[in-house]
């Protein structure tokens, strides 16, 4: 099949003033969860372009970090993300309720948080390593250690949580010289 | 001519001869390396019009960059005889020939396969950059010790045609592997390789040669009218895929081939999963279909032998020539903004550890670099004298990330990145020591001209793609700490420029994505935009007469050095950009030497692909194997799994950033969007009929809804 440029059947979402980035959807399916650069905007695309309200979260309470998301809760009101430092290295794993407005600090490391069993387990990633977190007792266990992950590269979980989808990179790179006579 | 000297070779042994002319092992005595030198026979009667097809071909050729492909390193000419011969300096490797493999007895699927997709990663390097290779055959393929495959002589055959050797010379090629279009004159393009492809692949398998002919023209006749001998024929029990990955590579028709090696190579690579083993090769009787290639020509006969000859006086066990330190040089011209200022470029290849080597600076003498390298989950800055061996990891003892190091202009001092204690900007000597932080935050340092601040951003840049935050430009006093905000941004990447007045950075556009380089007042007035498109510019550097800035852009197709003609004290370009060519398929983190006459850069190669495991999240645990899902040279970045779990989402990532979704299983890739703007970060829709990115096609990143059923696709 021919392909299209730019492909076909295009239609553009938002029109913010700032870029926006990494998007989640809230399982209710028309919520969806971007980051900006200086917060988190959350978008109701059942409403048209026009009559859309954009929902900004605040920052993380005492400093000037932002909250960007990286999973809703089944229950489309607990949402989990990392503190992004202005410099953008993460600072911890926070939770953010939609009802309350309220932030709680859960791991004080670690980045691209998901929700396991409900809201029961988080699983996490820190230097390489797979972690789960049980909220119950906040104890936290390595998953395995032979399972090395690259916390810069991306990874998935399916929507029953039973597969686990990501990519390895293999990178080479050199320092080279060139001399201009 | 053993133990001559020509130009700074030292010849040491005489490796082979052929039509092709000698080749000599020899040293190198200005880089202390041993090398291959090809010398072509006497040019005098070559017309001009030939030898400039000559240079041309080989200096395009050199530009090839690649694990399986054989370095040129340079093209050279000697005239202390007073005759003019051309010869090549190349890589010198020490393996064998696959033909001289093959003589052992065909090969495993699982060793055939191996090797097939290095054959067709370096082909489809080669085919990328418009490079045909016109000879693809067992002679032309070296197995190292550790079964890592060289391609050697590419864009040389094209030569062969030049030298007008023989009668029949005119036809490249090696007849037992070319294709039907080869044999008959007609156009040859990339295709015409992968049909050699499949052909030195059949023979990898089998040790036989899918077209018969017990002389020229029998084989010429096969070969054009007569479809392959079936696999299944010395492989009972080879697989349909194998069968159809020789169906696809051995078409007539170039246009029913595979269009690209990289295709083939991915099936291979799939078949290689999913088949063990077929081992057993059926007994054949060595009768009139048992037989060997054959040349088209005595030339190439001639070539052959070289071959041979060449390899069999090499030691069998690998050891690659460049041991410790690996200095390679490709000699190219660049021409200056006239067109007619040629500028002689030389490169070498400075380190060669495995891994990556990033964020060079080169010392103020010229002497020395220092680079970051990846030690498990920290980073050490290393110092490596230029053209020695032995590099000096200056941050060992700290257990943390040091990187983008940065020289004082008068050598003593390295100012480098570190999140020990907090992180910051910290200071130590140049060997190390006397380590002293100077900021609790901060990027990439830029020494002022006086040593007395250091310009940084508040957003690190690791590759040019990935930003996460609005990144402001500082300064620090180096005495006394005091920093001064310069630029609210989006700036990154600083560097001053000579005289101290001007620095230069890239950054976002306020509400764009785009990638555009800025100069300002050293007090953050007066700034000034350099380029203003879609093309990704970064990593400006200053040439230290202050004429012109040096910077990293896409605006080719792939990231490579550019340069502008600047007017220092205003900040203004004063001329259009031009490119200046280095022979890096990804070219990164630039630096320049104070005499101005070195560019330092890291060539970053890099691929990504998707994965998948089984998870358990009652049991919490991984359940293996591990499926590899994609295969190739792409690079693959976000990634989403459908609501009921039979597609994947993803993003290609690097010059293209597009987005495809595929089955499950890597089948089926359709591709949705195929143009410059970088769509990233995809989401399934809940109900599966549309794929969710964010893309800068508006001019700044805003997310897009692709609807899977409108969708235009392509394989």
């Amino acid at each position: 099949m021919e392909n299209k440029p730019g492909g076909s059947g295009l239609e553009q979402m938002t029109k913010e003033a700032q870029n926006v980035n990494n998007p989640h959807f809230f399982p209710d399916g028309h919520n969806l969860a971007a980051a900006s650069q200086s917060s988190t905007m959350i978008f109701d695309f059942a409403k048209p372009l026009e009559q859309r309200l954009v929902r900004t979260l605040p920052t993380i309470p005492g400093t000037n970090h932002r909250f960007v998301v990286t999973d809703i809760a089944p229950d489309d009101q607990l949402l989990i993300g990392v503190d992004i430092h202005p410099g953008g290295s993460a600072d911890g794993i926070y939770t953010y309720s939609m009802n309350t407005n309220e932030f709680t600090n859960i791991v004080d490391y670690g980045t691209s948080p998901i929700w396991i069993d409900g809201m029961n387990k988080v699983l996490f990633f820190h230097k390489g390593k797979i972690l789960l977190l049980r909220r119950r007792d906040n104890s936290v266990k390595e998953l395995d250690a032979s399972l090395h992950v690259d916390t810069d590269i991306f990874h998935v979980l399916s929507a029953d949580k039973r597969t686990f989808c990501y990519i390895k990179v293999e990178s080479e790179s050199d320092v080279w010289q060139a001399t201009m006579e | 001519m053993i133990g001559q000297t020509i130009s700074h070779y030292k010849i040491l042994e005489k490796l082979g001869e052929g039509g092709m002319g000698v080749v000599y092992k020899a040293e190198d005595t200005d880089l202390k390396r041993i090398v291959a030198l090809k010398f072509l026979p006497l040019q005098n009667n070559l017309s001009q019009q030939d030898n400039d097809r000559f240079l041309r071909e080989a200096q395009t050729a050199a530009v090839l960059n690649h694990p399986n492909v054989c370095t040129i390193y340079s093209i050279e000419k000697d005239e202390s005889s007073g005759e003019k011969r051309q010869f090549i300096v190349m890589e010198y490797i020490e393996g064998m020939t696959l033909r001289e493999k093959l003589a052992e007895g065909p090969l495993s699927l699982d060793t055939a396969s191996q090797y097939a997709i290095q054959i067709g990663e370096a082909l489809h390097e080669a085919h990328s950059k418009n490079i045909i290779h016109r000879d693809i055959k067992a002679d032309n393929v070296m197995v190292t010790a550790k079964n890592k495959i060289k391609v050697m002589d590419f864009g040389l055959a094209k030569l062969k045609g030049s030298l007008k050797l023989t009668r029949t010379s005119s036809t490249v090629g090696t007849l037992a592997y070319m294709a039907p279009e080869q044999i008959n004159g007609g156009e040859v393009d990339s295709r015409s390789d992968i049909f050699s492809f499949g052909v030195l692949f059949y023979e990898m398998l089998t040790g036989k040669m899918p077209f018969r002919g017990e002389h020229q023209a029998a084989m010429v006749y096969s070969i054009v009218n007569e479809p392959a001998e079936p696999i299944t024929k010395y492989l009972p029990d080879a697989s349909e895929e194998l069968s159809k990955i020789f169906e696809k590579a051995l078409e007539k028709n170039p246009d029913e081939r595979y269009q690209t090696a990289i295709d083939m190579a991915v099936d291979i690579r799939r078949l290689k999963k999913q088949t063990s083993k077929i081992t057993s090769i059926r007994s054949i009787q060595n009768d009139a279909s048992g037989f060997q290639p054959v040349p088209a020509s005595s030339a190439v006969h001639d070539r052959q032998s070289l071959a041979r000859t060449m390899l069999w006086n090499s030691p069998r066990i690998l050891q690659i020539a460049l041991a410790v330190l690996v200095l390679v040089v490709v000699s190219l011209l660049f021409f200056g903004r006239n067109g007619n200022v040629p500028i002689r470029i030389t490169v070498s290849q400075v380190t060669d550890t495995p891994g990556e080597e990033l964020y060079p600076d080169i010392s103020p003498d010229g002497n020395y670099i220092a680079f970051t390298r990846d030690i498990g989950e920290e980073q050490d800055i290393f110092l490596q004298r230029i053209g020695g061996g032995n590099p000096i990891n200056l941050t060992k003892d700290s257990h943390s990330k040091n990187n983008y190091a940065a020289f004082s202009p008068n050598g003593d001092q390295i100012a480098f990145c570190s999140d020990r204690d907090g992180g910051g900007i910290y200071l130590m000597g140049a060997t190390g020591e006397s380590v002293r932080r100077l900021t609790k935050t901060g990027y990439n340092p830029a020494w002022s001209p006086d040593g007395k601040k250091i310009a940084y951003a508040t957003e690190g840049i690791t590759i040019a793609q990935a930003r996460t935050t609005f990144s402001q430009l500082w300064s620090v006093s180096v005495q006394d700490g005091s920093t001064m905000l310069i630029d609210s941004g989006d700036a990154v990447q600083p560097r001053w420029s000579p005289h101290g007045n001007r620095i230069v950075y890239w950054g976002l556009p306020r509400g764009s994505g785009w990638r555009d380089l800025w100069s300002v007042d050293s007090d953050g007035k007066n700034k000034v935009r350099l380029t203003n498109d879609p093309a990704i510019d970064w990593n400006p550097v200053w040439s230290p007469d202050g004429h012109y800035i040096y910077f990293l852009s896409d605006r080719s197709g792939s990231m490579n050095v550019w340069r502008m003609a600047v007017d220092e004290k205003s900040g203004e370009a004063q001329s259009e950009m031009e490119q200046v060519t280095v022979p890096a398929s990804n070219c990164s983190w630039l630096a320049i030497s104070h005499d101005g006459k070195k560019l330092i850069y890291s060539s970053l190669e890099r691929r990504a692909n998707i994965f998948k495991m089984g998870f358990d999240p009652v049991n919490e645990k991984f359940i293996k194997p591990e499926i590899q899902i994609t295969t190739g040279s792409k690079t693959y970045s976000w990634l989403d799994i459908s609501p009921d779990g039979t597609k994947i989402a993803t993003t290609s990532s690097g010059v293209q950033e597009d987005v495809y979704v595929m089955n499950s299983d890597g089948t089926n890739i359709r591709r949705l969007t195929n143009d410059k703007p970088k769509d990233r970060g995809v989401r399934w829709s809940h109900d599966g009929t549309a794929v969710y990115s964010y893309s800068d096609r508006s001019g700044k990143y805003e997310l897009w809804k692709i609807n899977l059923e409108e969708a235009g696709s392509s394989r």
